[in-house]
């Protein structure tokens, strides 16, 4: 039911979001550590440096992804062009096509930064919001034209629907990669949980960009099937686990890190927000994922529910497996 | 137990999930003007969430 078409968009798309994000807190990170002075700015810095990890390995994927969805499309689906006229993958291929250049130039960059990186560490560190600055762009444009429509209504719809990926799945991911190094470092906790209010701020932006997609498209867009209402559900967990996440939870880290000595979260409230956060990034990897496939329609809601509990669950063992193994602890 | 200190953009995000799942079993969310009515609230809900924090 789950084409390795599909499959493959899925991970072209999360990857190019992860590497927007990537960028986009990593500059973010460095005008911070630019205002501040000391013991912060060192941390702040390190932050940003690090964003790095998270950018290279989302590269590397997004490359695979890319170059194998080209082969898919430009050569397994065209011997099937003749018995089935498919749009979308017209769309899909115009998309490629367009995109072509920002792929190839993205790459080139990436490369070329790490060589200077290797020959000249100080020096990359220095200006490595140039760095950030081109690879936000180009992720960007890359995330913002996966299909090509021409310009019309449907155009919009496709950039702000693919775009907020970055603000949101992205982002997410980046939180998630943060936390688990702030878990096991008291100064990373006191520099950056001050910063928790604002990465929220981008998700909830990243949803409204979503919801406003969606309003050029609604009429010739809305069918009301299985897989409309399943992503319906999720999308009001998203804004109720949101709602707990961005209050109550980033409270308490806050108030955590407030005294002179940082104080452990409580049993309670660390279960509490280590199921928020399994909540938080299964909703998003569901709802992109559920987002490309065509063949799920005729689903029952109970199938799309008992497999993203699935999903949750996995998250769950996943979080709790790293932290048995203290994943992040020496990073 | 829940630390709730209640702010303008939790109540208009609680009101926006509420209609949205109200939407789902009587159906409505099929009409753009339902749909659009807890996405309003939900949008509004964001730029008092960047005001207050």
């Amino acid at each position: 039911m789950i084409t390795p078409l599909e499959l493959i968009q899925f991970t072209r798309q999360a990857s190019v979001a992860l590497i927007g994000a990537a960028a986009l807190w990593g500059l973010y990170f460095y005008y911070q550590a630019k205002k501040s002075t000391g013991e912060k700015k060192r941390t702040l810095q390190e932050v940003t440096h690090k964003m790095l990890e998270p950018l290279s390995v989302a590269t590397v994927v997004f490359t695979i992804a890319h170059y194998l969805l080209d082969f898919q499309l430009n050569y397994r689906v065209l011997a099937h062009e003749g018995i089935t006229i498919n749009p979308t993958i017209d769309w899909l291929r115009a998309g490629l096509l367009v995109t072509e250049p920002f792929v190839i130039a993205l790459i080139l960059f990436f490369v070329a930064g790490l060589i200077y990186r290797a020959n000249n560490k100080k020096g990359f560190i220095e200006h490595i919001h140039y760095f950030y600055t081109t690879i936000l762009v180009l992720a960007t444009i890359i995330i913002s034209l996966p299909v090509w429509t021409g310009i019309n209504a449907e155009k919009l719809f496709f950039i702000g629907h693919n775009m907020h990926s970055i603000l949101t799945l992205g982002t997410v991911l980046i939180l998630d990669f943060v936390m688990l190094k702030a878990k096991y470092t008291d100064t990373y906790k006191k520099h950056l949980y001050p910063h928790l209010p604002t990465i929220s701020k981008v998700i909830w932006l990243g949803l409204a960009i979503d919801f406003i997609s969606v309003a050029f498209v609604f009429e010739q867009a809305m069918v009301w099937t299985n897989k409309f209402v399943f992503m319906q559900i999720i999308v009001g967990i998203i804004i109720i686990n949101g709602i707990f996440l961005s209050g109550p939870v980033t409270r308490k880290l806050n108030e955590s890190v407030k005294g002179k000595t940082v104080k452990p979260l409580s049993k309670k409230w660390n279960m509490a927000a280590t199921i928020s956060g399994c909540i938080s990034i299964a909703s998003w990897t569901t709802i992109t994922f559920t987002d490309f496939l065509k063949g799920v329609d005729t689903l029952s809601l109970s199938a799309f529910i008992t497999a993203y509990i699935g999903f949750v669950i996995l998250a769950f063992i996943i979080y709790e497996t790293m932290e048995h193994y203290k994943v992040g602890e020496n990073w | 137990m829940l630390e709730m200190k209640l702010e303008v953009s939790w109540v208009l995000f609680v009101i926006a999930g509420f209609f949205i799942i109200l939407g789902l079993p009587t159906g409505w969310t099929a009409n753009f003007w339902y749909w659009a009515f807890p996405r309003t609230l939900y949008i509004i809900g964001v730029i008092y969430f960047w005001r207050e924090h």
